[in-house]
């Protein structure tokens, strides 16, 4: 459907505009496991970032009319997913006691990492605030700028930094106490 | 500058041991129900990206956000305490999904006038002259067993069961409907007049046997109040939390209003449509997610003998003009008034429900 990995077609961005399953399902195709791992790592539970990723492609068709199409359509799928995935985090409101959902917990072959170390860091992350997990997530895991993070929460680019800073210093904290 | 290096480093090591972590892919399945879940109507109103361009300002619809924003201000002391997260985590202050239970109405009433102002004005379809009008007494209970299906890959088997209910000052018909075939089940109970207007309808999204979402819509004489609550099992008593609420305006003398795209209420009503060659009318389809109703068209193009599950029917051939949505295609048996088929989308690749069953009722 797309020519270029992560650039969908003009055609393609019309169709699913008007709301046509193929044109969905072909973006689904080309972004659902991209916008699955983002969702994942900032809700922190695999059905939520399930219901995240339903959400954003029942929503689709009529947020379409809002993107600009001379922007990267990848850059702004990923920024509706963290708002939806962040709107999913507020009303939930998780409960840090509560553990990432070991049913589905990802299968990654050749992933490197012991169990027990890979244990601690996601008891690190879950212990980490959520405003400072999304910022190192974002930052850390997305790639994006402060600017785009910024953009995409409402905040200052000094807030970002600040937040990213506390992340990682608390991550190292919850690590060195786990051990 | 030591410091720095410091975070740098320390970045980078956990950089590389979060992506070991890895993260689920994103489940096979879900495309498929999100697409039958839009063609019954079900919708999501996300926040995108920068709007395109500046909204085009309704005014009665910023009249309404105010009025909701005064009601929410003047009425926020009888509203019960909600938890507040710590003062880092209201990372959305300006945004306005702050915790606190005021600003959450104010972003909510403004964040409702922004959808409502962005809102195409007309369907890409032409409207039929005239809205439809229907014909007294052919409603009939029954159940209506449909086996939806994407793209030829069975998604999930629907029941519609129809049953008179008789009050003392009248007639109402409640609709038992049930989805399954995926991992939810969604089973939603709907009331209608003698006449077919709804009155009600509470779906329930089940998940293990359990509720996980109720989506509630409330008919008033003008409008239709709409709630979605979702049921949060993570503390010691399960409780029920509302996500969103919103109410949309009925259109003056809407004619006859079918729920969603492929409903119950779209079954039911191709009983009371007096179908002919040439015959076309117009129905309210709604409300959607954001809060609107749309004026669609259905129009007799054809007629053609087509085989479902359940068997063979001649059939009157409708098109559906149902907005942004796109075009649907309705086979209507003749004799009977059956919904036997419907499809949007093309037809290898489209989404169709066809008839399994159908058993009249008492």
């Amino acid at each position: 459907m797309t020519a270029t990995p992560g650039v969908a077609s003009s055609d393609l961005i019309v169709r699913a505009r008007a709301g046509h399953p193929e044109a969905l399902e072909a973006i689904y195709v080309e972004h659902g496991d991209a916008l699955m791992r983002l969702a994942y790592h900032v809700t922190g539970s695999a059905a939520d970032a399930e219901d995240v990723l339903h959400d954003v492609f029942l929503g689709l068709p009529e947020a379409l009319t809002r993107y600009e199409e001379r922007g990267a359509f990848g850059p702004w799928l990923r920024r509706v997913t963290t708002r939806v995935a962040l709107d999913r985090l507020r009303a939930t409101r998780r409960r840090r006691e509560v553990p990432l959902d070991g049913a589905n917990e990802p299968a990654t072959p050749g992933s490197g990492g012991d169990l027990a170390h890979r244990s601690e860091l996601e008891r690190a992350l879950r212990k980490l605030p959520d405003a400072l997990r999304v910022v190192f997530v974002l930052k850390e895991i997305e790639g994006q700028t402060h600017a785009e993070i910024a953009g995409t929460l409402g905040i200052r680019i000094g807030t970002s930094e600040v937040r990213l800073h506390r992340a990682i210093k608390g991550l190292r904290r919850y690590l060195k106490e786990g051990a | 500058m030591t410091r720095h290096s410091d975070a740098d480093q320390a970045a980078a090591e956990l950089r590389g041991a979060i992506e070991a972590l890895g993260a689920p892919r994103a489940p096979r399945g879900l495309i498929g129900r999100v697409a039958a879940e839009r063609a019954r109507g079900l919708r999501a109103a996300i926040r995108g990206g920068e709007p395109a361009s500046p909204p085009v300002v309704r005014r009665p619809v910023l009249w309404g956000a105010a009025a909701l924003l005064v009601v929410g201000l003047v009425g926020i002391d009888r509203w019960p305490s909600v938890e507040e997260p710590a003062a880092e985590d209201a990372f959305l202050g300006g945004c306005g999904m702050n915790a606190d239970a005021r600003s959450w109405l104010a972003a909510g009433s403004l964040l409702l006038a922004a959808a409502c102002a962005q809102e195409p004005d007309q369907s890409p379809f032409e409207p039929a002259a005239a809205l439809a009008e229907l014909q007294a007494g052919t409603l009939r209970p029954g159940t209506w067993v449909y086996e939806l299906e994407h793209a030829g890959r069975f998604l999930s088997r629907e029941v519609y069961r129809l049953t008179p209910v008789r009050l003392i000052d009248g007639l109402q018909w409640r609709s038992v409907n049930t989805r399954d075939g995926t991992d939810r089940v969604l089973a939603d109970t709907m009331y209608y007049s003698a006449d077919l207007r709804p009155l009600r309808q509470a779906w329930h999204t089940l998940r293990d046997g359990k509720d996980w979402r109720i989506v509630e819509l409330v008919y008033g004489p003008t409008t239709v109040q709409m709630t979605s609550d979702y049921v949060d099992y993570r503390g010691p008593t399960p409780q029920r939390r509302t996500w969103w609420s919103r109410t949309a305006d009925i259109p003056a003398d809407p004619g006859p209003i079918v729920p969603g795209i492929h409903s119950p209420g779209l079954v039911y009503l191709m009983r009371l449509l007096p179908l002919r060659a040439g015959w076309s009318g117009s129905v309210q389809a709604g409300p959607f997610g954001t809060a609107t109703f749309r004026l669609t068209s259905l129009r007799v193009v054809g007629e053609e003998t087509i085989r479902v599950p359940a068997g063979e029917f001649d059939c009157w051939r409708v098109a559906m003009g149902a907005g942004p949505t796109g075009f649907q295609t309705l086979w209507v048996s003749k004799a009977e008034r059956l919904l036997v088929r419907s499809r949007i989308g093309p037809e290898a690749r489209g989404l169709e429900w066809g008839l399994k069953s159908f058993t009249p009722g008492d």
